[in-house]
């Protein structure tokens, strides 16, 4: 039996509906927990049946990318790159959470070009400060956002 | 009717929504010509700022978004071979063959011209229907509200994936996100975990910018080469006109295939590619020379590109009259009049004719607009696809969060985003069905609503009000079971 990769994501999807499930049941009246007692119930029946397909070995239609612009993974590169990816995500939303949107911005487009992308600190600071300016200009100045300043440069 | 009709007419012309249809006629052609940047994706990007704009202004202004962005896409199809969009994709073939020969403008003008003029047309059609849908909607109380989204979901989910299970379980996702937060009929907090944040729910920008713009943006840092490469020809205005004039030459291949864009459009879950494809074969098979598709002849840019903004006309009129989204596309739209606080589906009609008509006659003037702009700025458009995608990727995903924020003033959506994004990811390498999602999630809450409303008003048994009910369960069986049996059949087959 072999376990793939969307089996386990299959697993998160019972486990989530289980969760779902069981939790409905502690609301009082019928009206509260009906209509996600019977989706998750679906789902879950759904779920499981596509598990053990899964788990059996059957290969299932081709399944092409209708909305996604990416392809499967082919190899642990393309995984280490999206792990890569979410790292630079992850950064950026540290540096608007510490110190605003306006500098986090400013130091995720320069650690990112700089040390990602390779170009020098003169260009990437140059292009950082452009995409600031704008950004400043479309949301504060002209639909007077308000941006999180940061927990850093919070009054 | 004929009031609310001039009404819409004249309120496009009204300075904010003119300058407003222009803004996102460019913003739209700009993104288009960048692959991997597809047409949602400006609306998705552009959603955080039509929180406080007027409905008259913030509908148009998206809807002028998506259906320009297919002539951009277009360009870069032809000149480069690489489609802006997916709907882009038949183009390719016999519009970058054409422009390796030598006539890269007669496709691209004859692209742009059978786009505009199928867009145009194609809304003449949404209104020639309009009077057979009017009584129809009125038909449509709670018990078939109900059996419609039913109907809706599953359809959407048996047809825009190989796997209909897999659809069905997207499609029941949504549904169970939808109810996290207050129930409208008891008030009662669900699956909150005592958390205050969620009371609220999921927030819905950052459902959408996480199962959308985030995979689209991860894996554009994850391709990092440039999309294009220098020195790709211009086209000369000469050669375009002679393309624009092959479109009226072909004026019944032409009218052919937007009618079948249309009708494809209508139908919900089919999707843009359907009606390309299909048109692209039906030219093919009603040509007097089909062996020489694919090597390079204007009827092979003609019959896609007509299909392809006709398409949204009839998506439109399935989504604003019955509030059944056909595509994601439509389903950004549903979920931008649920943020302006407008009710989507069949009293959104008779409630606000005027703004309907314009949301319909915005397709029209975007369209003739788009093509302008097009035509005499294709010959910049093509420089655009040099940008790397790293650049895309660090000066996008700043303004994606913003977008989130800007949505509730929470820091902790970006958390959300950042969990939805890595699902969303997933869900597509796995084969599970995006819209479906995100169609569970947006009609979640008024399905809950017409059920209990049913339920009040006919008791238990209220599937089986009305003729129209039936129908509606006729329809939910059949499209459960036809997945089904077409395996079955196919299964057979094989044996």
């Amino acid at each position: 039996m072999r376990i793939r990769p969307s089996s386990y994501f299959l697993m998160g999807i019972l486990a989530f509906t289980l969760l779902f499930g069981t939790y409905s049941f502690t609301y009082p009246s019928i009206q509260t927990k009906l209509l996600p007692l019977l989706v998750a119930g679906i789902v879950f029946v759904l779920a499981s049946i596509e598990l053990a397909k899964e788990l059996m070995g059957d290969k299932g239609p081709k399944e092409p990318a209708q909305h996604g612009k990416s392809e499967k993974p082919k190899d642990q590169g393309e995984l280490f790159k999206y792990c890569v990816t979410f790292f630079w995500i992850i950064g950026l939303m540290l540096a608007v959470y510490m110190v605003g949107f306006l500098i986090g911005t400013f130091l995720f487009i320069v650690s990112y070009l700089r040390f990602h992308v390779r170009h020098g600190w003169v260009r990437s600071a140059i292009v950082a400060a452009i995409a600031v300016a704008t950004i400043y200009i479309v949301f504060i100045a002209i639909f007077k956002a308000k941006l999180f300043p940061g927990l850093l440069l919070m009054g | 009717m004929f009031e609310a009709f001039f009404e819409g007419l004249i309120g496009l012309f009204h300075p904010a929504v003119f300058g407003a249809i222009l803004l996102a006629v460019v913003i739209s052609l700009i993104l288009g010509v960048i692959p991997g940047l597809q047409g949602g994706i400006g609306m998705i990007l552009l959603l955080p700022l039509i929180y406080n704009m007027d409905p008259n202004i913030a509908l148009p202004f998206l809807i002028s978004l998506y259906s320009v962005s297919l002539i951009g896409g277009s360009v870069t199809a032809i000149l480069l071979g690489i489609p802006g969009d997916p709907g882009n994709a038949a183009t390719a073939i016999d519009g970058f063959a054409m422009a390796k020969k030598g006539e890269g403008g007669r496709a691209v003008g004859a692209a742009i011209t059978s786009s505009v003029v199928g867009g145009v047309v194609a809304v003449g059609f949404a209104f020639m229907m309009i009077p057979a849908v009017v009584p129809l909607v009125k038909q449509f109380r709670s018990p078939q509200m109900f059996l419609l989204i039913v109907f809706g979901l599953c359809f959407l989910s048996a047809l825009t994936r190989n796997s209909p299970i897999k659809g069905i379980i997207s499609a029941g996702m949504g549904l169970l996100l939808a109810t996290i937060g207050y129930q409208a009929k008891t008030g009662v907090a669900r699956f909150n975990f005592g958390n205050l944040y969620l009371y609220d729910g999921v927030d819905l920008l950052a459902l959408l910018l996480g199962v959308f713009a985030l995979p689209v943006l991860a894996g554009l840092n994850v391709t990092g080469k440039t999309i294009a490469r220098e020195g790709t020809p211009s086209p000369t205005y000469r050669q375009m006109l002679k393309g624009s004039r092959d479109v009226f030459h072909r004026w019944w291949l032409f009218l052919r295939c937007t009618v079948i864009g249309y009708i494809v459009g209508v139908i919900p879950g089919l999707g843009g590619s359907t009606a390309i494809w299909v048109c692209y074969g039906h030219a093919k098979q009603t040509s007097k020379e089909p062996e020489k598709f694919g090597t390079g002849v204007v009827e092979g840019v003609i019959a896609p590109e007509s299909a392809n903004n006709a398409k949204d006309s009839g998506g439109m009129l399935t989504t604003l009259a019955f509030g059944l989204p056909g595509s994601a596309v439509m389903v950004l739209l549903l979920a931008a009049m649920l943020i302006l606080g407008l009710q989507p589906g069949p009293r959104f009609m008779y409630e606000n004719p005027a703004l309907f008509f314009k949301m319909i006659l915005s397709l029209a003037v975007a369209n003739i607009i788009g093509g302008v702009f097009a035509f005499f700025g294709v010959r910049w458009a093509a420089k655009i696809t040099i940008v790397p995608p790293h650049y895309i990727f660090c000066l996008l995903m700043p303004v994606i969060f913003i977008g989130v924020f800007l949505s509730r003033g929470l820091i902790i959506d970006l958390i959300v985003l950042l969990c939805i994004g890595i699902v969303g990811i997933l869900m597509d390498k796995f084969g599970y069905s995006i819209p479906s999602l995100l169609i569970g999630f947006v009609l979640g809450g008024q399905l809950e609503y017409y059920l209990w409303q049913s339920v009040s008003w006919h008791g238990p048994i209220f599937f089986f009000t009305s003729p129209l009910s039936i129908i509606l369960i006729i329809g939910i069986l059949m499209t459960l079971c036809l997945p089904l049996l077409q395996r079955l059949r196919k299964g057979r087959g094989k044996s």
